[in-house]
């Protein structure tokens, strides 16, 4: 069996947890509850009649990523980078951080994911894609669930493929 | 380093933390911060900016439910999740998180009790006691230490290579994740190369953490440890890791975790009792 260590970062009320209980649980909460620290879970996928057990670390959201300990990201395989399409400041700070978790993690597969989707009405969504330094790789919602598999399907995918 | 409860101002600390968490309304959770600002100086860059940013954020966001809000957060926090909050208060508070480590490692094995009282008086297996051999173990003093469950966790991934344990227990993938993040936290925030944790202790539990090159040994103890008990495990273990284990955590084979569970249940946990069990081997 293939365990992949995946880690779910950004600043904080971005969404990770949500995608992560939208995918882990497929559920969906209005709540606020911030994270604190790290929670680990797992969930198993079979992708090409593999089994693939992604244990995701959600960790606590932070405005700038070199304040996360640096140990969370050692050895991890993919890293997923989220930020809230209603809020600059948690993409303000894109390059800067992407640029640290590459020195953390050289190599490391890395998914920019654009969250909340379902609160951003389409012109508003191109001038927030206008102005990020990075373009997404994908732009969930994890109220509405979509794309949130894809996401994480995907990474299994890239994961199972380098494996071999 | 041993992590063990026994810092009375410590106890006092977390009850004045507590005290000041769960008061009701907004100026508290102002007067928090300041607390904490004033108190902690370790906390004043980590925590007090954050929680700064989250005031903001939730003004923003939820002005009406602004408060229940928080307040359900922090009641939920401290109930549900002690281990998150140790971890992000460990650097700073010290030894009083120590005891909440050692408190949540006591909740689990209490949890494991259940599971194996419920499988009837002695539970499936007798256990060796370190380095014992088979039926001594009856004969071992009362309150010697016996091993629970054996972990091989891969380094700084946390990813659990193979384990061993007496009964089922909490969902070992998660154990060894959790397990691995409260390490790492720890060894970022304040230990910085320095001796790493090798003992959780708390009440009649005792987690033992060896390090090697690539992996880590967590072994679960029912019972505290002596220097003595400590470094019989130690060599114990090194025997094994060099045997076998190196040698094992290597192999590119689809069996690997399971030929490690077999080594493992064999040398450190277990003498089947039931026939079920013995067909195994
Ligand atoms: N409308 C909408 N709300 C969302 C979405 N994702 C998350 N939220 C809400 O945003 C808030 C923050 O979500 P969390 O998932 O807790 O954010 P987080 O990134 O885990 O936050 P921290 O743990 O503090 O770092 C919650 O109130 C969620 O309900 C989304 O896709 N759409
Ligand atoms: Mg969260």
């Amino acid at each position: 069996m293939i365990k992949k260590k995946v880690i779910l970062t950004g600043s904080f009320g971005v969404g990770k947890t949500s995608l992560f209980n939208r995918f882990v649980y497929s559920k969906f909460d209005e709540k606020y509850l911030t994270t604190i620290g790290v929670k680990v879970d797992k969930k198993s996928l079979t992708i090409e009649g593999k089994e693939v057990t992604l244990l995701l670390w959600d960790i606590a959201g932070e405005i700038s990523q070199d304040k996360v300990p640096n140990s969370y990201f050692l050895e991890s395989s993919a890293i997923i980078y989220v930020f809230d399409l209603t809020r600059p400041s948690t993409y303000a700070n894109m390059e800067f951080d992407l640029a640290h978790l590459e020195k953390m993690v050289p190599g490391v597969l890395v998914k920019i994911v654009a969250n909340k989707k379902d609160l951003v009405a389409d012109e508003e969504l191109e001038n927030v894609l206008k102005e990020v330094n990075k373009f997404p790789d994908v732009i969930t919602s994890a109220k509405t669930g979509e794309n949130v598999e894809n996401l994480f399907v995907d990474i299994a995918k890239s994961l199972v493929s380098n494996a071999v | 380093m041993t992590i063990s409860p026994e810092n009375l101002d410590n106890k006092e600390k977390l009850a004045q933390l507590k005290r000041i968490l769960l008061k009701d309304d907004r100026e508290e959770l102002v007067e928090l911060r300041k607390a904490l600002e004033e108190k902690e100086a370790a906390l004043k860059d980590s925590v007090a900016p954050m929680i700064e940013e989250h005031i903001e954020f939730l003004k923003k966001n939820y002005p009406e439910e602004f408060r229940t809000a928080v307040d359900k957060q922090i009641e939920t926090k401290i109930r549900d999740s002690q281990e998150e909050l140790i971890a992000v208060i460990y650097p700073a508070l010290g030894a009083m998180v120590k005891k909440y480590v050692a408190h949540q490692m006591a909740l689990m094995r209490e949890s494991i009790d259940e599971k194996i009282n419920k499988k009837g008086p002695i539970g499936w297996f007798k256990r060796k006691v370190l380095g014992v051999k088979g039926s001594d173990w009856v004969m071992a003093e009362e309150g010697a230490p016996v091993v629970e469950g054996i972990y091989v966790i891969e380094k700084n991934s946390g990813i659990l290579i193979s384990s061993a344990s007496g009964a089922e227990t909490m969902d070992e993938d998660l154990m060894a994740g959790m397990l691995t993040a409260i390490r790492s936290f720890a060894e970022d925030a304040f230990m910085k190369g320095e001796q790493k944790v090798d003992t959780i202790e708390y009440d009649r539990l005792s987690i033992f953490v060896q390090s090697y090159p690539t992996f880590y040994i967590a072994v679960s103890l029912n019972g505290k440890m002596t220097q003595g008990d400590k470094s019989k495990l130690s060599d114990n273990l090194l025997e094994f890791v060099n045997q076998d284990l190196n040698r094992d955590v290597m192999m590119d084979n689809d069996s690997k975790e399971l030929i490690i569970r077999k080594k493992l249940t064999d040398r450190f946990l277990i003498e089947p009792v039931s026939q079920s069990m013995k067909s195994i081997e």
